[in-house]
């Protein structure tokens, strides 16, 4: 019940914000012009009719990134029940199991840096 | 069983006039915070740059945003041969849905705020993320190869920022120990946050305008490179709901900024509602600074700068904060 | 002219067979003539290249009973220009390509393919570079020629679905940041490119044909159309060689006059780039200040010429009209004092950027050893640390008598490009200043120059430095009064085609940065 309450608002919003979306793309429909020259529905690649489709195989060289932050990502999200119990003065077993916590994630950065993730370099085949 | 009843119906009325009232005062936000900062961007870019501005429709040019929108809504509605269908229309409304549900938990003031839900900074958190995907599903199904490689580079960008983001959050609960907004705002009553935090402060709004795709982080539609980026095939209104959102997500990390580091609508002698506002929208100004001041970063200059500079830097920092708050 | 003797003497026993004759420079703009054969040209190729001449130019001539392939080339250190001449039989033209040896030449002899219908043998990339294939003949042949069929497939050379994992893209011709109708086929690989072609012609409007078709005077207004920012230098260099192979005197006021609104034309197009390449970057402000002191400019030289982009102020003999002593040096003057304090301005405000810096510092290095094989020249090559300017290596105007130091960079990357352009600027404004105050009184154009022009018989080569650097014209008349062939050499072509090499392997936006940096102007390469 309560996090229905809660979220009660949330679902409302999205869904108008889906309607507002909506209703000028309608309005406009109805008010813009159409057009149909020979080329006016070809994809814009400057002035010039692509090569090919867009649906490539396209080589993210960061993908490394991307693996980072899904470990990343997660564990950074355990900090935040942390944050909100984390209690001011006395205590310090808390602050010795965040510093632990933190050492361990930024090891993952450390290692990342060590193995040249983070260095770009001009690539040149043959 | 008959008392239940009177208290669902009675709790989803109360919520349901809330959310009426809510709503039309968040369009107003909304639409009245694009309307201006359209006019203000090209005023202010005006003014940098040694020029006018818009001046010719209405006083001083105020209306100029008006004629833009009517010239919006008669623009053609440009759908390309080869695009993705679904994806391509699912795109600018996608992009809206956080956009809106952001404002649920933004306090403008003690009172005025839609719904103060107690996991509040979990909810931005959590739908700011769909704004990424609209972009990514956007220039995926344009078939066009700037909007993919825009579309990428938007993903890598916005997951390398996400973290600074967070971690530069993640002290500010420490001191509050809440995620509720109103809470956070409330707690700054004394001193605001950002005396406490100034690195973490500086963290989240470079993260900010990196999230929000603003130069010098604007690399997603870096039209030098990429013509328009993500949204290169879109046109007339569909442009303008990407347009639309961009505009409101700098209002809304201006917003949490001032909510989490500046005191939130905390202020003497004027009412709340007015120190929000004119603390947001000074912030907003700093971001179209940077956009007619700073040339565009490179793309690994960009990424690393997350990875090598802020994400270690907001980690010492919340040790830092971390110890401090144990003495 | 001691490199060229001292070339004769090292020639002759090299290639016995071979006629080398020395050519009075002050009248024909080259000091050797060499006619090559289709067997020892490359052999005589090669040894040009051992002696580190850069190739200038390179280009045909169609004299109906022959074609005439013509090779410029000269020194670096010293001017000696050598014309190494190639006949071809009309009917099966086919030529052995220096590609290997001079890489610019890829190019121009894709150009000569298309113009002339010249085969090269070994040639790797024999396609069209500015024609399209509604053109079934070669255009700058005097007689009708047909574009025989298997060559109209030579068009397309991009294959998207060669390899997996690399793509083609468009990178123009309607670009925000190829500066108007460049077209550059990427090969992408990611973020990464894997290889970048520049494509041109669209903007191509044959200038080259219509000098044959016009009378010298007639044609005076087209070159300014060309090189629309530096119009002023452009008028220059085709005034010069009329006047040098008609021999007509110049007064010493013209000279001076003419060398001081070069200078200032020099300038609004330093500035224009000022604003276009941050623009590239991302940053759009500078360019608003940039234009804002063009403006100053664009006023003064409207003021002399009658127009604000694209002048022609400069006639045979002399000038369309005199300046007004006052108003102009007064303009000038004030001018010069505050763009020195913009450069100041300037500065600080692009110059000490980080985000600047960091963008264009060590990319897009461009080595002194490329010079040779490429031709750039003007700012690029300058910022390689090679102190290259026509305005020194063959002084014409009134630069002889002025002196002015030469600015150059260190490693030839983006910044150094950048830093050298922005030190010419305060060049040409000393430059200006030491013109203004040398001055001559007297006439500002030649009286006896006849209303129709009709050169002797004869060829002429004369170089200009214009913003982007070399740029020659040369001229063949066959004494009627229109010339018989008339070839440009532009700046930007060659500048343009180190492009692909530095492009390599690198990011898209250093790829742009790069582009950004040579300051190309798409009207001067495709003509």
């Amino acid at each position: 019940m309560q996090t229905l309450q809660e979220f009660f608002h949330v679902a409302v919003f999205a869904v108008v914000a889906v309607i507002f979306t909506v209703s000028p793309i309608v309005i406009a429909y109805l008010l813009a012009p159409r057009t149909a020259g020979k080329k006016t529905f070809v994809t814009y690649e400057c002035g010039i009719e692509p090569f090919g489709n867009a649906w490539i195989r396209y080589s993210v060289h960061y993908y490394i990134y991307a693996l980072i932050f899904i470990a990343f990502d997660v564990d950074v999200l355990y900090l935040f029940p942390i944050a909100l119990s984390y209690t001011k003065g006395g205590n310090a077993f808390e602050f010795y199991s965040l510093i632990v916590f933190v050492l361990i994630l930024a090891l993952a950065i450390v290692y990342a840096w060590g193995k040249g993730v983070f260095t770009w370099k001009r690539k040149i085949l043959s | 069983m008959c008392d239940t009843i009177i208290n669902i119906v009675n709790i989803v009325g109360k919520e349901v006039v809330r959310t009426v009232v809510g709503l039309i005062g968040v369009f107003i936000v909304v639409l009245g915070n694009a309307i201006m900062l359209t006019w203000t961007e090209r005023k202010v870019a005006g003014h940098i740059q040694r020029r006018i501005g818009p001046k010719e429709v209405g006083p001083f040019g105020l209306l100029q945003s008006f004629a833009d929108s009517v010239k919006l809504l008669g623009k053609e509605l440009l759908t390309p041969a080869n695009v993705e269908k679904p994806l391509y229309y699912l795109a600018p409304t996608l992009i809206f849905v956080p956009v809106l549900v952001t404002f649920v938990v933004i306090p403008f003031d003690g009172f005025l705020q839609v719904k103060d839900i107690n996991t509040g900074i979990l909810v931005i958190l959590a739908f700011s993320s769909l704004t990424v995907l609209s972009i990514l599903i956007g220039g995926w199904g344009s078939d066009n190869k700037y909007s993919l490689i825009g579309a990428v580079r938007s993903v890598a960008q916005n997951i390398a920022y996400e973290i600074p983001l967070l971690l530069s959050l993640l002290p500010i609960i420490f001191m509050a120990n809440s995620f509720s907004l109103r809470d956070i705002a409330e707690a700054q009553r004394g001193v605001w946050f950002v005396v406490y935090q100034p690195i973490a402060f500086l963290i989240f709004f470079v993260a900010s305008v990196a999230e929000t795709n603003r130069t010098p982080f604007d690399l997603p539609e870096a039209e030098s490179e990429l013509v328009a980026g993500f949204h290169t095939e879109y046109s007339g209104m569909r442009f303008s709901l990407f347009f639309l959102a961009e505009y409101t997500n700098m209002f809304i990390v201006s917003a949490i900024a001032v909510t989490f580091f500046l005191g939130g609508y905390q202020g003497p002698v004027l009412p709340g509602v007015v120190w929000f506002f004119i603390k947001t929208y000074a912030l907003v100004f700093v971001l179209l600074w940077f956009r007619w001041t700073f040339p565009r970063v490179r793309f690994d200059q960009l990424l690393n700068f997350s990875w090598k500079i802020l994400i270690p830097v907001s980690f010492l920092n919340l040790l830092v904060t971390g110890g401090i708050l144990k003495i | 002219m001691a490199l060229a003797t001292k070339i004769i003497e090292e020639f002759k026993p090299e290639f016995k067979s071979v006629d080398i004759a020395e050519v009075p420079y002050e009248k024909q703009g080259y000091h050797l003539a060499i006619e090559a054969r289709t067997g020892n040209l490359l052999n005589i190729i090669d040894f040009l290249d051992r002696r580190d001449f850069y190739i200038i130019d390179l280009f045909c001539v169609d004299y109906q009973e022959y074609l005439e392939l013509v090779y410029f080339f000269s020194t670096h250190r010293e001017l000696c220009r050598i014309k190494v001449t190639l006949k071809l039989d009309p009917e099966k033209p086919v030529a052995p390509t220096i590609s290997n040896v001079y890489t610019i030449a890829r190019w121009y002899e894709r150009e000569i393919h298309e113009f002339f219908g010249v085969y090269f043998e070994g040639h790797p990339n024999l396609t069209y570079l500015f024609l399209h294939e509604e053109i079934g003949h070669y255009p700058l042949r005097k007689k009708h020629v047909a574009v025989p069929d298997h060559d109209k497939k030579l068009l397309n050379s991009f294959k998207p679905h060669e390899e997996e994992n690399s793509f083609f893209i468009n990178l123009g011709p309607q670009h925000p940041s190829t500066h108007g109708v460049l077209r550059v086929v990427l090969k992408m690989d990611g973020e990464y490119l894997v290889s970048a072609e520049p494509v041109l012609g669209y903007l191509h409007r044959m200038h080259e044909k219509m000098a044959e078709n016009r009378s010298y005077m007639q044609f005076l207004p087209n070159p300014a159309r060309m090189d629309y920012p530096g119009a002023l230098l452009f008028n220059l260099a085709y005034v010069e060689a009329v006047e040098k192979l008609c021999g007509i005197e110049v007064p010493e006021r013209a000279k001076y006059i003419r060398t001081i609104t070069c200078e200032l034309n020099r300038i609004a197009s330093h500035l224009l780039w000022l604003g276009a390449f941050p623009a590239d970057l991302g940053a759009l402000t500078p360019f608003m200040y940039a234009f804002d002191d063009r403006e100053n400019i664009l006023d003064i030289l409207e003021d002399v010429t009658g127009s604000r982009l694209t002048y022609c102020y400069f006639r045979f003999g002399g000038l369309y009209n005199d300046i007004n002593e006052e108003t102009f040096i007064d303009a000038t003057k004030r001018f010069i004092e505050r763009m020195r304090e913009r450069l100041v301005m300037y500065d600080k405000l692009i110059t000490g950027n980080v985000i600047f810096i960091n963008r264009i510092k060590n990319i897009g290095i461009l080595e002194q050893g490329q010079a040779k094989k490429y031709g750039f020249s003007g700012p690029v090559i300058r910022s390689t640390g090679m102190p290259f300017d026509m305005r020194k290596v063959d002084p014409y105007a009134a630069y002889g008598s002025i002196d002015f130091e030469i600015p150059t960079g260190h490693i030839g990357d983006n910044m150094d490009r950048y830093l050298v352009r922005m030190k010419e600027i305060e060049v040409s404004l000393n430059i200006i200043e030491e013109g203004i105050k040398r001055l001559p009184s007297g006439p500002f154009k030649t009286e006896k120059v006849p209303k129709k022009l009709k050169p002797p018989k004869g060829d002429i080569y004369n170089a200009v430095e214009s913003t982007r650097g070399e740029t020659g014209v040369y001229i063949v008349s066959d004494e009627s009064d229109t010339p018989y062939r008339m070839r440009w050499r532009v700046p930007s072509y060659s500048n343009l085609m180190t492009f692909p090499h530095l492009a390599r392997g690198v990011l898209i936006a250093d790829a742009i940065a790069t582009l950004g940096s040579y300051d190309i102007v798409v009207p001067e390469i495709d003509r």
